[in-house]
């Protein structure tokens, strides 16, 4: 390889880490030094003969992000508390809303062995389709675009274990209570409360750090 | 294998020895590769430092500053701060704690091996 397109490749490499800390919230004063320290490494190296892998290893996004989560704040035990009870409320909700507009189509409808199997089921699946798809979902920066994707496997999920549920026929029998739409109302309250209670715990952490950039 | 291993069991200390080399004089980070190989410790990935370093500097134990360098882009030195101090002290008495209990079973396991 000539000096020009070591120099390009080199180039190639501090860009795309560059990118890379941007997209997942390392400010942008902090991404301007890791880049020169990335760059002054690797050329360095590159004068001693010795190849970019040797610098980052051979996964350059590895490499990116056990970087970028040095800058990551630890979540809270507040926060992560916090989410678990969105988790848990919001799949409570989901499967109180598709009751009253699918599954028994009234303004007031009955809770059985069911719809808790149902619930049940569905908050399984759920964690369990969160914790596959973690690495995907981290790579998504926009809270609308990911609270779109976990919204659409909650009703596919859904539609799935309601499916199941009621081909047992449990959801017609086993009667525990009667659960009114004043309740789903509040839920839905509830759930929007806490969810956005998390949404401004992470921004207060993100001007928190951004600020601690400026000043 | 026994690359692997050793890459491992440094991977461990590597804050403690970066704090170390930082604590004797300001270095940049290919400085510290060099000197942490010169002393028989390869690193299998040689930017692993930089996340410890940006860990170290979060904790307050070392601060980074930009020098110019001739050669290049300006170099990002470190320097220890009085906290970094503090808990190098700590670490080198919780690792000679450590290596002496482990070489005191080390020794006890070769020598039965030998006899």
């Amino acid at each position: 390889m000539n000096q020009r397109d070591q120099s390009g490749s080199i180039q190639q490499l501090v860009d795309a880490c560059a990118t890379y800390w941007l997209v997942h919230d390392v400010p942008w004063r902090t991404v301007n030094e890791m880049r020169l320290e990335l760059t002054a490494h690797v050329q360095a190296a590159a004068q001693d003969g010795k190849a970019w892998q040797t610098v980052v290893g051979p996964d350059v996004r590895h490499f990116a992000e056990s970087w970028a989560e040095a800058y990551r704040p630890q979540p809270s035990r507040t926060r992560q508390l916090a989410v678990a009870i969105v988790f848990v409320l919001f799949a409570a909700l989901l499967t109180a809303v598709l009751d009253h507009m699918l599954y028994q189509r009234s303004l007031s409808i009955v809770i059985s062995w069911g719809s808790l199997i149902r619930f049940g089921l569905l908050l399984s699946a759920q964690a369990l389709l969160l914790w596959l798809s973690k690495d995907l979902l981290r790579d998504i920066p926009s809270y609308r675009r990911r609270g779109v994707l976990i919204v659409a496997g909650y009703l596919l999920l859904q539609g799935i274990v309601g499916t199941l549920v009621r081909a047992t026929g449990l959801d017609q029998h086993a009667i525990i209570n009667s659960w009114s739409w004043l309740a789903t109302l509040g839920l839905a309250l509830l759930t929007g409360a806490v969810a956005w209670w998390v949404i401004r715990l992470d921004t207060a952490a993100a001007l928190a750090r951004s600020s601690g950039e400026l000043f | 294998m026994e690359e692997k291993r050793r890459s491992q069991m440094l991977k461990g200390v590597l804050d403690m020895c970066l704090l170390a080399l930082i604590a004797q004089a300001p270095c940049y980070g290919y400085e510290m590769v060099q000197k942490l190989a010169h002393s028989g410790l390869d690193l299998v990935s040689e930017g692993s430092i930089y996340p410890v370093l940006s860990r170290l500097q979060q904790h307050s134990y070392i601060e980074g500053y930009l020098v110019d360098s001739a050669e290049g882009p300006p170099r990002k030195y470190y320097r220890i701060l009085p906290p970094g101090r503090a808990q190098l002290q700590a670490w080198a008495v919780a690792w000679q704690t450590v290596a002496s209990g482990v070489n005191c079973i080390l020794e006890g396991g070769l020598a039965h091996e030998s006899a």
